[in-house]
């Protein structure tokens, strides 16, 4: 049975080192050479010592190193590709009718479905590891100087890609019972698979906890660490926190001047102050495990249904 | 070895609303090679499924070899063959992966066997099993089956796709694995040419019903066709099973179940071969009362 | 002993049950020299791997050659034609065969062609063994 199953899931798991060495050939050259370049400017070393005068040199690298953000939120497919790739054979075998070659041999309906399962799960997980170590590995400069709560980063890195993979496996394998068409539940899958990330990461997960809300006058010295903090509010407000409209703050900024300290003093006697809403960094893995909580709770729910309609209904 | 390879009793299947297979009750002697036969719908698929437990029962029993496949699969599934319509096969596998694959599902597996018929077919083990032909892809499936050694085997609709030289080839592969012994052989298919001169046993299903379920030389010896001027039936029907009457303007013509003998003198009586006899059910609808084994 | 092996035929059409056709083929090669006694007849494997027919089928006829004292089995090796034939089968009719082209030369000279001697034979042959099983 196992030498079977490898053998089915062979022409994908092969399809799927492929898709991950493309995605390491397109990062590590880039991951390198950012490596290089943050040890050599020595910015590691600066943030440890307190940060305050690493400013320029910081914002330099980020500067430079903008668009290798750029890539990754295509590489947001990945862990659904992975999935829809290890869960296709199994949708295969309803499509062509196999299953009824496999069930009357002599291996009992259940003890199929299991190994098929955990073979397919298990090896999801190991690719969604290969792929997360490599972004993590990528990331890791930026993740210094930028934290790595924002979207398209928090995807990436920690345990929510494991949890995406099964969600995209369990959505695969449900509409695969239900539909016996590997493209079609393939497609379909792909696209839930989608809509649930971003609607997610738009509109669920800056609520999981109540944001930060911070105002202070301008010139002062903000909040600590927003750098590397999930930023989903900042500029001009009232001294209620209220966000002030661009246009109005733009206006209050032309009268005032353009050196530094004279709009300072301008934007207080205006009453104008920062706002920031942000998400601190401090609760990445709060977050990390609520997410992967919800996308797994998801799968498990698929799977299960998934598999008591094969040991059921299936015939 | 039970006597009754095959045995249900008022099995039924009900998917939704609809009953596949309603009040089917059967036995198949052992040693027998048993012709499945009705049109497409009739409830053969459904049959052969409940029997190899790909399917549960929504009403009554089935058994084969003495017991039930679906509650003790790893008893009774390692003397099973069963090749499922369009004789699924792993495409992308060549021959001897495929091969493997039966080796490995199967507590028991004659290699050899399956080696030896595959080169008198003539297929090469290194091919892959999608780019053979229907027929050879028949024949492969047959192997396999063949290869657990079974005691039964249960074929679905195996010759619907084949040209007629494959289908020829298929049925003589088939005969001569019967010939070797110890196999009880069902195989079911919309065409009833074919089976006839390879089965002894028929089960006529229409209508998600048993029509017929008797030895071929009983169901041929007990039907003849009546033929003579144009009459009411109704007193050969006293006696006899009327199945299909046809009327002319000047005559008239029955198709009879014989209960005893035929001694009325108006009427020409002739025997009926099976395809006719088929057909002869078939046309009568699904309101007649289906055929009850005769007890012997 | 060189193993001969007959080969079968089977007319579905002519209402003759296949085992009865399968008897009169061995009865038949046997009057025609094509299998002697001694010979071997096809095993049942055989036989069912050309025809595609049900093996009981040939049982059946073999056990009717078997019962008429045509054939005998040989435990462990197979079924031959038997040594001692009986006489029906084994006389050698070559002066009947002569006579029986004599008649065949006359009827062609009479007019009959080949559909017109078989009607004629046929009808007088129905009419003889009718008549005597009356």
């Amino acid at each position: 049975m196992i030498w079977l199953t490898w053998r089915l899931q062979r022409l994908e798991t092969a399809l799927v080192a492929a898709a991950l060495l493309l995605a390491a050939a397109a990062l590590i050259p880039l991951g390198l050479h950012m490596a290089a370049v943050y040890s050599d400017d020595g910015i590691g070393a600066c943030l440890a010592r307190g940060g305050a005068g690493c400013g320029s040199t910081v914002d330099s690298f980020r500067q430079r190193f903008e668009h290798a953000g750029l890539i990754i939120p295509w590489l947001n497919f990945l862990p659904g590709l992975i999935g829809v790739l290890f869960a296709a054979p199994f949708v295969l075998e309803l499509e062509h009718g196999t299953f009824r070659f496999a069930w009357t041999q002599s291996v009992p309906r259940g003890r199929w479905l299991a190994v098929r399962l955990a073979f397919m799960i298990v090896a999801a997980l190991l690719a969604t590891f290969a792929l997360t170590e490599l972004m993590t590995w990528f990331r890791g400069p930026l993740d210094q100087v930028n934290g790595r709560m924002e979207p398209d980063v928090f995807d990436f890195e920690g345990i929510v890609p494991y949890a995406y993979t099964l969600l995209a496996v369990g959505l695969v394998l449900a509409l695969g019972v239900f539909t016996r068409r590997a493209v079609t539940a393939g497609g379909i899958a792909l696209i839930a698979y989608f809509t649930l990330r971003i609607g997610v990461q738009t509109w669920v997960r800056k609520d999981y906890v109540a944001p930060l809300r911070k105002v202070w006058p301008p010139g002062t010295q903000g909040p600590s660490g927003l750098d590397q903090s999930w930023s989903l509010v900042s500029g001009p407000s009232d001294a209620a926190g209220h966000s002030l409209p661009q246009s109005v703050a733009k206006q209050t900024l032309m009268a005032c001047g353009p050196s530094k300290s004279s709009s300072i003093a301008c934007m207080r006697a205006h009453h104008i102050y920062n706002l920031a809403v942000y998400q601190p960094a401090s609760r990445f893995w709060l977050f990390q495990g609520i997410e992967a909580a919800i996308f797994t709770g998801l799968a498990a729910a698929l799977l299960t249904f998934s598999a008591w309609w094969v040991r059921r209904r299936v015939s | 070895m039970s006597e009754l390879a095959l045995e249900a009793q008022g099995l039924g299947k009900r998917y939704g609303k609809n009953w596949a297979l309603r009040d089917c009750t059967l036995g198949v002697p052992s040693g027998s090679v048993a012709a499945l036969v009705g049109p497409n719908g009739a409830g053969k698929t459904t049959l052969l499924h409940l029997a190899i437990g790909l399917a549960t029962p929504s009403a009554g029993s089935v058994r084969v070899l003495g017991r039930s496949a679906r509650e003790e699969p790893s008893a009774v599934l390692p003397h099973i063959g069963f090749v499922a319509q369009d004789h699924p096969l792993y495409r992308r596998f060549r021959l001897d992966e495929m091969l493997n694959a039966g080796a490995k599902l199967n507590p028991s597996w004659d290699e050899e066997l399956a080696l030896a018929r595959l080169e008198r077919l003539r297929i090469p083990l290194r091919q892959k099993v999608g780019t053979l032909s229907g027929g050879q892809q028949a024949q492969v499936a047959l192997t396999l089956a063949l290869a657990k050694r079974p005691e039964l085997l249960l074929l679905d609709e195996p010759i619907a796709a084949l040209d007629p030289l494959a289908r020829r080839e298929f049925l003589q592969s088939l005969m001569e694995a019967v010939a070797d012994g110890g196999l009880t052989v069902v195989l079911s298919s919309h065409i009833v040419a074919d089976l006839e001169r390879v089965c002894d046993y028929m089960i006529l299903l229409a209508g998600a019903e048993v029509q017929l379920a008797a030895p071929i030389d009983e169901i041929v010896a007990k039907h003849r066709v009546l033929s003579g001027p144009r009459t009411d039936p109704s007193t050969v029907a006293r006696v006899h099973s009327v199945i299909r009457e046809s009327h002319t303007e000047r005559q008239t013509t029955l198709v009879v179940r014989a209960n005893g003998h035929l001694y009325d003198t108006r009427w020409q009586v002739a025997e009926v071969d099976l395809e006719e006899i088929v057909l002869a059910y078939l046309g009568r609808g699904s309101e007649a009362r289906p055929y009850e084994e005769v007890a012997s | 002993m060189v193993l001969v092996v007959i080969e079968f035929r089977l007319d579905e059409r002519s209402g003759v049950p296949t085992y009865l056709q399968l008897v009169q083929q061995v009865k038949q090669a046997l009057r025609l020299g094509i299998l002697q006694p001694g010979d071997q007849v096809p095993t049942v494997k055989e036989v069912v791997g050309k025809l595609a027919i049900n093996p009981n089928t040939v049982l059946k006829a073999y056990r009717e050659l078997e019962r008429e004292g045509v054939t005998e089995a040989r435990r462990g090796q197979g079924t031959f034609i038997s040594t001692n034939q009986p006489a029906a089968v084994a006389a050698d009719y070559t002066a009947l065969r002569a006579a029986l082209v004599k008649w065949v030369e006359r009827a062609r000279k009479a007019g009959l062609d080949e559909e017109g001697i078989d009607a004629l034979i046929s009808a007088t042959l129905h009419a003889v063994f009718f008549e005597e099983a009356a």
